[in-house]
């Protein structure tokens, strides 16, 4: 069996285990006649999932839509996460609701809301994995087999599920209400939300990378409140204080923290909630046989969430380099001009600029030494940069798993950021990329060196 | 009316009110965040110029105000619980008023590079302070090798009121002077440059030039001059010791690469640390260059709050969470 294959029958079998378990999950919510027409309503927005994800595959994809698609994904957990969330509290005691529990009970405004949730929830992934599945036959010599494989995965684990899920749907209703569900989506969406085949699993890189951004861009308003100057000015005793919370690893606390405390508060709070009796019992056996039953709910009813705390916890780290591994820096290798432009083969004897690694290139302009990288992007494209940031002096880059880290302020950067102007990223280069080369013009590499070593650059970032 | 009023209250005060606030935000940082990049940048630009972002922003603040004051009027009758609180809830209750009048009363002023001599005028204000002397970042003479820091030091600079009186200026923290802030954001080197046509002096002055870290290329020009002159610090020797090397300054008399461009065609490149002959007619000299420093002026009477409610809270965290798990033990 082929990896394309293999690969498109992963995908499919994800996707439907994915699939059966979510609608499972919420059905078991939506048990009784009375509620019908809420199931339907899912149903419905899963054929208009699967009827777009049909369309999109016939539609011309840019790399900006698949972008979207990618950022859509990240997007709906962290919307399904702040629903959970408030529902946890709302079910704890904190009535978040108020005057509009009227309103919401109404089945002209539930059906569409499931209805759109259903198909916000399912699309993008869908819609993901539809497109990986296209460039996967597009690459392999038979595409038919690649389809069949994805299918018959998508099938078969559906129905796999679909049987399993049967014996333990009865289960589901003591330990799932509705944010327990909620929450659920959301963590399936983290941990199985990624559409890049075998490469990308999970969001959790994504999710990390968005988290560490708000922590990163929270404490540098904070500096600017207070007045801090930009770092080289800084002396190295201050930068050494100031800068730890610029770091990896405190951001990667930091935003473990943001994402683990609110649940961690429902849980204690979800405990520590008194009990009341009904006026009907009076009896002490029947009362502490309540007290037992509403325990024992309680319990219940927070697994979901201790299992999403216990699964955060033990993979927040995992994605991460071991502490002390030290960062990818190739060496640049030179090269030349030909007048005014500059092509760079993408694929040479020694190596292929598509291979996910940054790759460095040196020449010389007024007697100075220039360095470039190039690197493909995790959405495909190749992108070209200087070797150096608008902020720090030119020191370049280094490449971890997950991103490519400024040598000298030590700030990820994620790999999909890179190409982008700004902050510390890496200063984007017009670039024309052919099926054999990237094209450069020394004009531009030229102007934007000048820039940044005038310091002019910076006027950007003030 | 009262029960109007009282209904008010219980909605201001209300943890629902606080879940339902926190998210919106999370709705509106989220899907900025999916759209822009900047999402919250973008949000204390909002907070500073927009009043719909203000209304909740204030909302939010009365809110929380009211619920922190309801727990230390709670936390009152165990004094140690109240006092283990005090500084992170005191600090949370300083720094929402504090961040939002800050971002809404500041007035800030970056100023051009200024060098010794100069004049810093306050924004909207009628206060002025001449520069007495400005403290450079880098040594006059050093050995550098391929590592080094950009700068040596923090720099400053010393600012004379009318009244006589003196200030120091640094990079961090900000200093009080008179009703302002004052710190460096940058320093530089400003070469004194001499264009001589002929026997006529052309231009004689310092320009303030970004040369920093040495080797970093900058330009200038003049408006009666077809020229555009790229200039860049190279060391005044190099010391070898096997596979080693280091370079010397000597920021008295720092040697320069001058590059002159006419009209996109460069017609010379050079070193010198005195002078260099463009042309038959045109001269360029350098005599000792000027230290100058950008400074950052802000008027703001909310800072030193800000500042005190971000100690309280780093400080208060430990000691909160300390009094957290204290009550729970002992409610078992």
């Amino acid at each position: 069996m082929s990896r394309f294959v293999l690969e498109a029958l992963f995908i499919g079998a994800k996707e439907g285990v994915k699939l059966s378990f979510c609608t499972l999950l919420v059905f078991s919510l939506l048990s009784g006649r009375e509620r019908l027409p809420l199931k339907r309503s899912v149903i419905a927005g899963l054929l208009v999932v699967f009827l777009a994800s049909f369309l999109l595959l016939t539609l011309p994809v840019t790399f900006e839509m698949r972008e979207i698609i990618v950022r859509m994904i990240g997007y709906v957990f962290g919307i399904f996460f702040f629903l959970s969330i408030g529902a946890l509290f709302h079910e704890s005691g904190t009535d978040i609701i108020g005057p509009f529990r009227s309103v919401g009970g109404k089945r002209v405004l539930q059906i569409p809301i499931l209805l759109v949730l259903t198909i916000g929830y399912f699309a993008p992934d869908m819609a993901g994995s539809a497109l990986f599945i296209a460039d996967l036959a597009s690459m392999a010599q038979a595409p038919m087999p690649v389809f069949l494989a994805s299918g018959l995965g998508f099938v078969l684990f559906i129905a796999g599920t679909a049987a399993l899920g049967r014996k333990v749907q009865p289960v589901f209703p003591r330990l799932f209400g509705l944010p327990q569900v909620l929450l659920t989506l959301a963590l399936i969406k983290l941990l199985a939300g990624g559409i890049r085949g075998f490469a990308e699993l999970t969001l959790i890189p994504a999710v990390q990378a968005g988290l560490m951004k708000l922590v990163h861009d929270v404490i540098h308003q904070t500096f600017v409140m207070i007045l801090v100057p930009d770092h080289p000015v800084l002396s190295t005793t201050t930068w050494n204080f100031v800068g730890f919370l610029f770091r990896e690893t405190a951001g990667l606390w930091l935003s473990l923290i943001l994402l683990v405390t609110p649940l961690v508060l429902f849980v204690i709070k979800h405990f520590r909630e008194p009990l009341r009796y009904p006026g009907s019992i009076d009896r002490p056996s029947q009362r502490r046989m309540f007290i037992r039953s509403i325990r024992d709910q309680r319990l219940l009813k927070s697994l979901p969430v201790l299992f999403f705390l216990a699964v955060i916890i033990m993979t927040w780290f995992s994605q991460q380099d071991a502490p002390g591994v030290s960062l990818y820096l190739p060496d640049p290798k030179p090269v030349a001009a030909d007048g005014d432009a500059l092509n760079i083969p993408i694929q040479s004897p020694t190596e292929d600029l598509r291979d996910g690694a940054i790759h460095k290139f040196s020449l010389l302009i007024r007697d100075e030494q220039v360095r470039l990288l190039i690197m493909k992007k995790p959405d495909g494209t190749l992108t070209a940069c200087l070797d150096a940031c608008e902020i720090c002096p030119p020191d370049g880059y280094g490449q971890s798993r997950e991103h490519v880290v400024c040598l000298y302020c030590k700030t990820p950067i994620p790999f999909d950021t890179v190409g982008k102007p700004g902050g510390c990223n890496p200063i984007p280069l017009p670039t024309v990329v052919t099926d054999k080369e990237v094209r450069l013009t020394m004009k531009d590499i030229s102007e934007k060196w000048v820039l940044v070593k005038s310091g002019a650059s910076k006027t950007t970032v003030k | 009316m009262k029960s109007i009023a009282a209904r008010i209250y219980a909605f201001l005060r209300s943890a629902a009110l606080t879940v339902w606030l926190v998210g919106l935000f999370l709705f509106y940082y989220l899907s900025m965040a999916v759209w822009s990049n900047e999402a919250f940048g973008m949000y204390i630009v909002h907070l500073s110029s927009n009043n719909l972002f203000r209304g909740f922003y204030l909302l939010f603040l009365s809110n929380v105000v009211l619920r922190l004051i309801e727990r230390l009027q709670r936390l009152w009758s165990t004094r140690a619980q109240f006092i283990l609180q005090l500084p992170l809830l005191v600090g949370l209750l300083l720094f929402l008023p504090a961040l939002f009048l800050s971002l809404n009363m500041r007035k800030t002023l970056r100023t051009p590079p200024v060098g010794m001599g100069d004049i810093i005028t306050v924004p909207h204000g009628t206060e002025k302070y001449q520069i007495q002397s400005v403290e450079p970042a880098l040594k006059k003479r050093s050995l550098r090798n391929e590592g080094a820091a950009v700068f040596d030091y923090e720099p400053g600079l010393m600012l004379l009121d009318p009244q006589g009186r003196t200030y120091r200026v640094g990079a961090f923290p900000p200093s009080p002077v008179g009703s302002t802030y004052m710190h460096v954001l940058t320093f530089g080197i400003g070469p004194g440059v001499e264009l001589k046509k002929g026997r006529e002096v052309v231009f004689r002055g310092y320009i303030a030039l970004q040369l920093t870290p040495f080797g970093n290329v900058d330009v200038f020009d003049n408006s009666d001059l077809p020229y555009k002159f790229y200039l860049s610090i190279i060391p005044n020797s190099t010391i070898r010791k096997g596979k080693e090397s280091a370079n010397t300054y000597d920021l008295e008399k720092p040697r320069y690469n001058v590059t002159v461009v006419k009209e996109e065609q460069t017609i010379l490149n050079g070193e010198t640390d005195s002078s260099i002959r463009i042309d038959e007619n045109l001269t360029l000299s350098f005599f000792t260059p000027s230290d100058w420093v950008i400074v950052e002026v802000v008027q703001d009477r909310f800072l030193p709050w800000f500042v005190l409610s971000i100690c309280l809270i780093c400080v208060g965290i430990v000691p909160f969470l300390f009094s957290m798990v204290m009550s729970k033990l002992r409610a078992k």
